[in-house]
């Protein structure tokens, strides 16, 4: 049946990057449009694009400011410490399990954004693998003991620090030039990203598993949700879902392409491969990881999200990866 | 209101002082940061959060100072072709201008640290700054702001209604090049003319 | 749309309403004109990320720096130098007014007070040698600006901000385009010179002996330089530490020259705090500005304008560069950055030119809206450390030095690796 004429704006994560291009501007631009027949019309903007860091997506919403918004979900995290829960560095090895984990721990996102956003989560995708890129040789991850590693957040610089290493805050587009010079030895970044950035050039070892996923989320603010036709809610519903399951299974490819397109090793779809040597994951390296993930990173979380959310994660997330925060 | 007015510019001075003194602090944590960084690979973690903390308190707590010494930037293409009498008009629709605007941005800014205490906000960072403090103080600033603008304008209407027109364009006209200049360059003129002397 | 935005910003700017709040009032107007949604509310997070930002911290660091450089006499010792090297030129003097025009910008990052500073030292030997006012002038209002294209560069680092464009980057590409554009502007005063010797001056010749003696004091400023260009390839610093390092090494250099005390420091800051709290509150309301356009999709509607006239992309940057020329005649250049750029530079992007090369364009652009009239920032500062005689000597002295300029842009667009080039040495 005809649904009801209905002009979106929405606000994308940031806009020169391949997850917006490839996905989000689409999506609203065209699919919604063709997919209902012309009557559901949007526009989208990358925040990067109205000048916001998109930390302050959550609260806008809140304000009415903004209808519908994506962000990365760790730059929610000073709001709330929920926003790290399923990216918590090493947290997911695989996308498999990234996967699961953000759908174990959906509900209580849900529930947060309802009570602090006054927002309705619509999906939640990942960005990309984010995987260590080192100028010096590795071979695994008690390497880090005194390099200087680029970190973007609080759990990834405890992560690093838990491994010896000197966590240091750069933006990104000053890691190029800090991993030429040695400002820092080591950064963290997408697979795939950091060929594109073309990292390769001043890095020369990549290190296979992922430390996190990036996860964006997004939500549409109750005030703006409550407005719209049923048959529309319905109609979003569907296809945001099939988007989201759309951006799981490229972010997969997306992954093993980075691996491969920095390191030569496996074909590269997006241009001449480089040849950084791939560190591969040892034995020692996945007990090592399993050690700092409970001793370390899951209990300095728990330390700042408190009780209450430490039992909710381990009813969720922990049941996934079985393992338990103890107190 | 003479006496009023002497307190705003004195509030004004210190909490620039104040704004100065913490941008100081700044450039030498940076600095500390920086060779402790190169020469020891100890890395202070967040000297660049602190600044961008400091950054924002040195400009609100410094508007107050930049507005009584008339730092505004301001087009002068057709004031300084205007009459006196004409400019003073237009100095006030440009104070009005700055404290409506202003005060929108004084009132969404205490809404960011109201929102930050009620959250519990803390930086994701490894400081994990709580953010109330560095919010606070820079809100802070801003009230600063609107009380020293608010006494301006008061004094402004003051001079206005006794007929003062010049005192008017002295504390809220645009600044003239050579005022400009002179701030900007009397103490080398003075330390040049001090070594010609040493030197004849 | 377009028409009321643009009326309204004309209408309050013509009315010196100040730039800051002209922007945040017209923010305001569109939201209430043409939004569904309360922007308005968003002023204060965006007011709050975008004062946090650690690349503007450097703004308030090279404004001290630049304070405390001066207050400690290092500009004369500078001139002094370029003085007895270059004096013997036909041009004189004139070769010195650029020359340290060019090496003081290598420590300052603002064409303002670059000019400021050596027209201050160098206006006074000008009358003693009894130099043709107009264009002895104009090469100071015109070295003057070399402050922002040879790096450090503020007007880069807010460049590279509003686009997303490394500064380091831009910082390499805007090295050589600098010294050549000081090349330029040293063959206008000596091809005028040729022709009207008179305006020559008296030619200074100093002997081998002075002038050696006269090096060291360009080691003040080359340590400047260094520290603060040079520690960022050097992988010490990045951009914006690499400034807050530099006024730690200025107060030290001061203190060197016993120029350091508490009164000194006091004014510097005060100074600083002045200058670098409005021009932040300018930005951040162009933020908000910027904020609003893209939520009402203005933005979208100017640069699609804009395409569908089916220009060609050397088309387009001609119109881009004239928009800039005329608009560079009355708007004040910060305010002229924060307006365009965000709307401009993507849409070069888009037609394919690469943002460092285009901000380095910018910059020149930049460079002749500081000399052009009715509003030319750096004309009233050099007519203001004279002090005397008309305007119109500085205005017309700095004539040549706007056809110099195009011509480097004419050298960009012809060989874009004049700026292209640096960078890819190193990236
Ligand atoms: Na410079
Ligand atoms: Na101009």
């Amino acid at each position: 049946q005809e649904l009801p004429k209905t002009h979106l704006t929405v606000v994308g994560t940031w806009s020169n990057l391949s997850q917006y291009k490839n996905f989000e501007q689409p999506f609203w631009e065209q699919e919604v449009t063709e997919k209902s027949g012309g009557a559901i019309t949007a526009e989208i903007k990358g925040f990067n694009e109205m000048g916001l860091k998109g930390g302050e997506i959550g609260r806008l919403m809140k304000q009415g400011v903004l209808d519908f918004g994506s962000t990365v979900l760790g730059y929610l995290a000073s709001d709330n410490p929920r926003n790290e829960a399923i990216d918590l560095a090493g947290l997911s090895p695989d996308i498999a399990t990234a996967r699961r984990v953000s759908n174990a721990y959906r509900p209580v996102l849900a529930k947060l954004y309802k009570d602090k956003y006054n927002v309705k989560l619509l999906g939640i995708w990942p960005y990309s693998a984010q995987v260590l890129y080192c100028k010096s040789p590795i071979s695994g991850l008690t390497d880090l003991e005194g390099k200087k590693v680029r970190t973007a957040n609080r759990t990834l610089a405890e992560f690093v620090e838990a491994f010896g290493g000197v966590g240091v805050t750069l933006s990104f587009g000053e890691v190029v030039q800090a991993m030429q010079t040695g400002v820092v030895d080591c950064a963290i970044t997408g697979a795939l990203s950091g060929y594109s950035s073309k990292w390769y050039e001043v890095s020369h070892y990549l290190y296979a598993l992922p430390v996190g996923w990036s996860q964006v989320v997004h939500g549409v603010s109750y005030d703006a949700w409550n407005d719209l036709d049923d048959r529309v809610k319905a109609f979003l519903e569907q296809e945001i879902a099939s988007l989201e399951d759309r951006i799981w299974s490229e972010a997969g490819k997306e992954s093993e392409q980075g691996i491969a397109c920095n390191t030569g090793e496996g074909r590269c779809d997006y241009g001449q491969s480089a040849d950084m040597t791939l560190v591969e994951v040892s034995r020692d390296d996945k007990v090592e990881l399993a050690r700092v993930l409970d001793e370390v990173v899951l209990k300095k979380w728990a330390e700042r999200c408190g009780e209450a959310c430490a039992a909710e994660f381990n009813d969720t997330v922990g049941k996934v990866i079985s393992a338990r925060i103890r107190r | 209101m003479e006496r009023l007015y002497c307190m705003a510019v004195k509030l004004s001075r210190i909490s620039a002082w104040v704004g100065g003194g913490l941008l100081l602090l700044s450039a030498a944590i940076t600095t500390v940061d920086v060779i402790l960084r190169k020469l020891f690979n100890i890395s202070m973690g967040g000297s660049d959060e602190i600044a961008g903390y400091i950054l924002a308190i040195t400009t609100s707590w410094g508007l107050s100072f930049a507005l009584l010494s008339r730092a505004n930037i301001r087009i002068d293409a057709l004031y300084a072709r205007l009459p006196g009498k004409l400019t003073i008009w237009l100095d006030m629709l440009g104070l009005i201008l700055v404290g409506a605007f202003m005060s929108f941005v004084t009132w969404f800014a205490i809404g960011v640290w109201f929102e930050s205490v009620s959250v519990g906000a803390t930086a994701n960072t490894p400081l994990q700054t709580p953010l109330m403090i560095p919010q606070g103080l820079w809100a802070a600033g801003f009230i600063i702001f609107m009380c020293v603008l608010l006494i301006l304008l008061t004094r402004v209407l003051v001079l206005l209604w006794r007929g003062d027109h010049k005192e008017v364009s002295a504390i809220a006209g645009i600044r003239t090049v050579e005022e400009e200049v002179h701030d900007e360059v009397a103490s080398v003129i003075d330390h040049i003319k001090e070594e010609r002397r040493h030197a004849c | 749309m377009l028409v009321n935005a643009a009326l309204i910003l004309l209408i309050l700017l013509a009315l010196s309403v100040p730039v800051a709040a002209t922007m945040g009032v017209l923010g305001l107007a569109l939201d209430q004109m043409y939004s569904m949604l309360p922007l308005y509310k968003a002023s204060g997070e965006i007011f709050w990320s975008t004062n946090t930002d650690f690349l503007l911290v450097a703004i308030p660091m090279f404004v001290l720096l630049g304070e405390i450089m001066l207050r400690a006499g290092m500009a004369e010792r500078l001139y002094d130098a370029m003085e007895k090297w270059m004096g013997w030129l036909p041009g004189g003097l004139m070769h010195a007014n650029i020359g340290a025009c060019a090496a003081f910008s290598a420590t300052s990052g603002s064409s303002v007070a670059t000019a400021a500073t050596v027209g201050t030292v160098a206006i006074p030997q000008g009358e003693r040698y009894a130099y043709a006012q107009p264009l002895f002038l104009g090469t100071l209002a015109a070295g003057g600006t070399l402050g922002i294209l040879i790096p450090p560069s503020i007007n880069m680092i807010i460049y590279g901000m509003l686009t997303d464009t490394s500064v380091p980057q831009l910082y390499l590409a805007g090295f050589l385009p600098g010294i050549l554009l000081a090349l330029i502007f040293g063959l206008t005063v000596f091809l005028i010179c040729l022709v009207r010797p008179g305006w020559g001056g008296r030619r200074q010749k100093s002997s081998w002996s002075a002038r050696m003696r006269s090096l060291k004091n360009l080691l003040p400023p080359l340590a400047i330089f260094l520290i603060v260009v040079g520690s960022i390839y050097a992988g010490i610093a990045t951009p914006t530490e690499a400034a807050g390092v530099g006024v730690m090494a200025a107060i030290i250099l001061a203190a060197l020259y016993r120029s350091l005390s508490l009164d000194m420091l006091r004014e510097a800051i005060e100074g600083t705090v002045r200058t670098s709290s409005m021009v932040i509150l300018i930005i951040l309301a162009a933020y908000f500005l910027n904020f609003v356009l893209a939520a009402i999709g203005l933005t979208d509607k100017l640069t699609s304008l804009v395409l569908s006239q089916g220009w060609t992309p050397l088309q387009t940057f001609a119109a881009v560069v004239l928009f800039y020329l005329i608009l560079g005649c009355f708007l004040e250049t910060l305010s002229m950055m924060v307006t365009t750029i965000p709307i401009t530079a993507p849409l070069m992007i888009e037609l394919g030119f690469s943002p460092v090369w285009y901000g380095i364009v910018v910059m020149v652009l930049l460079e002749m809206a500081l000399i052009t009239p009715p509003v030319g920032l750096n004309l009233y500062v050099v007519q203001g450390v004279r002090s005397r005689g008309s305007l119109n000597q500085v205005l017309i002295g700095a004539m040549p030095f706007v056809v110099a300029m195009i011509a480097l842009i004419i050298g960009l667009v012809l060989f874009p690796e004049i700026a292209t080039w640096l960078p890819e040495q190193f990236y």
